[in-house]
């Protein structure tokens, strides 16, 4: 019997099962508890649908965070009014087509909740574009760019950032809370600091020097980093240590590439947020960075 | 002259959006059975770089400089669309029995592996559907040419992702009806997925 993936700690996914159930929770203050009804019926959808396979497959099942991680990271990637029956649909396409085909959990290779992000973008572009919610007065924004470059480098726009008063997704409105969040993972070593450090250096270097030649196109590096769900997806997502690199350099590597495809497509796409593309493709790149004796040996 | 914009535009377009693999599955046969390795990959990415500009130039002359311009005359007086389609089917056969030759002397060692793509090639969608795509939208023969060279690049791209990804699944639990091709089509639609964030 093959043994279980060395990679995935279930005391590691506790911690983050909580801290994205805080996230949802502030969220869902700052919004509206419709949030907290989206988190139930994703967690809801992905046990059940991993309780069934499991079952077709005749194989024990035991529900631990390892079933809720992955719909708790997608409905905070998620605008905060998003159709529930979009929620479903979402999750259902993530965590079976992202997770259970490859085998289950520690055996994906793209990050399934990114896989769920991107096929509700793609099905569902005009919805998707309408279920954000201005977070001060409520009311519901026919479409955002999570990634404009109207911060022009005020005060009281950083603080609206860090405060969670422009609109954004769930779990990226407050990035004060992403960062409190984020030191934690790092002080804990659930996640390791190179991947985020590496995004943030690398997107706040590359957008200064895209910036040189086209003024329009990109905004203040540091404001850069503040803005859409970079803070959010370097902290908690391009961090999963199932689908990002195990090589200390390789990581590094890792972070640089999410950077800089994330600024590139920021710039000159009309994608709502190029930091979620960015993981994914690195996903499919990462084993590239790595020696493949390295990668060899976690699978014998 | 291309512009510099146009360019960047014209390879990211070939090469990632309107990949022909992922966009219209050309060139789906190569992966029914098992996926090449990295050197088959490269080995049938060079034959292909050889194949299709070559291809698509000519099949760009014929439609521009002969079809077209005898419409024009009104000697063909049937769909221009219909001709082209059978035209093509003989273009891409000549053009690849004359690669395959061209091979042989000049790059003996990719002669082998070559030979049997090549008739995989030859009926399979990729160069032909390649072809109609290109004479269908290109410009100029420069441009169709140029297009020929990126959407190989894209296919091969394609496939090399496929064998890496392929390559850390070896021995995972995937379910036995979804082991193969089942999922490899999965992994192409996730890709597919990704690449739409470059559109724009």
């Amino acid at each position: 019997m093959k043994k279980e993936n060395p990679r995935v700690n279930l005391k590691h996914l506790n911690v983050m099962a909580i801290m994205l159930i805080l996230l949802i929770a502030t969220s869902a203050f700052i919004y509206s508890p419709y949030v907290l009804l989206m988190a139930l019926f994703a967690v809801i959808t992905g046990v059940v649908l991993e309780v069934v396979f499991m079952k077709i497959r005749k194989r024990p099942y035991q529900i631990n965070a390892g079933s809720v991680v992955t719909p708790l990271i997608f409905v905070t990637l998620m605008p905060p009014s998003l159709p529930l029956y979009m929620v479903v649909i979402g999750t259902f396409f993530g965590v079976f087509f992202g997770k259970m085909i490859f085998g289950g959990l520690g055996r994906n290779i793209f990050n399934p909740a990114v896989a769920a992000y991107l096929f509700i973008l793609v099905t569902f572009p005009v919805d998707f574009a309408a279920s954000f919610i201005d977070p001060l007065t409520g009311s519901a924004l026919e479409s955002v760019n999570l990634a404009n470059s109207i911060f022009v480098g005020s005060a009281d726009q950083l603080f609206g950032l860090l405060l969670g008063q422009y609109p954004n997704t769930v779990g990226a409105t407050m990035v004060l809370l992403v960062w409190i969040f984020g030191a934690v993972l790092l002080f804990l070593k659930i996640a390791d600091w190179r991947i985020p450090v590496s995004i943030l250096l690398a997107s706040a270097f590359f957008t200064a020097v895209f910036s040189n030649f086209y003024p329009d196109a990109f905004p203040n590096a540091f404001f850069a980093l503040f803005q859409g769900q970079l803070m959010f997806i370097a902290f908690f997502v391009a961090t999963d240590p199932i689908t990002s690199p195990r090589t200390a350099k390789a990581k590094v590597l890792y972070g640089i590439g999410i950077a800089f495809i994330t600024v590139v497509i920021r710039g000159f796409a009309n994608a709502a947020e190029g930091v979620i593309y960015a993981v994914i493709i690195m996903n499919a790149i990462g084993p590239m960075l790595e020696p493949i004796e390295v990668v060899e040996e976690e699978q014998k | 002259m291309i512009e510099f914009t146009t360019f960047i535009q014209m390879i990211i377009a070939a090469v990632l959006i309107n990949n022909v693999l992922l966009q219209s599955f050309l060139g789906i046969e190569v992966i029914e059975e098992n996926v090449p390795s990295p050197k088959e990959i490269f080995k049938l990415l060079l034959a292909l770089v050889i194949s299709v500009p070559f291809a698509s130039g000519l099949g760009y002359v014929v439609y521009h400089q002969v079809l077209f311009s005898m419409n024009e005359l009104g000697e063909v007086t049937r769909d221009l669309t219909y001709f082209m389609t059978l035209i093509s089917v003989v273009i891409v056969v000549i053009v690849m029995l004359t690669v395959a030759q061209l091979i042989k002397k000049v790059f003996p060692k990719v002669h082998e592996l070559h030979v049997n793509y090549t008739n995989q090639l030859i009926t399979t969608s990729l160069v032909l559907g390649s072809v109609l795509i290109i004479v269908a939208s290109a410009q100029t023969l420069l441009e169709s040419v140029l297009l020929g060279v990126f959407i190989s690049i894209g296919y091969g791209l394609v496939l090399m992702f496929l064998t890496l990804i392929e390559r850390q699944l070896v021995d995972a639990p995937v379910l036995k009806g979804f082991r193969g091709l089942p999922l490899r089509l999965i992994i192409l639609a996730i890709i597919a997925l990704i690449v739409s964030g470059f559109s724009g």
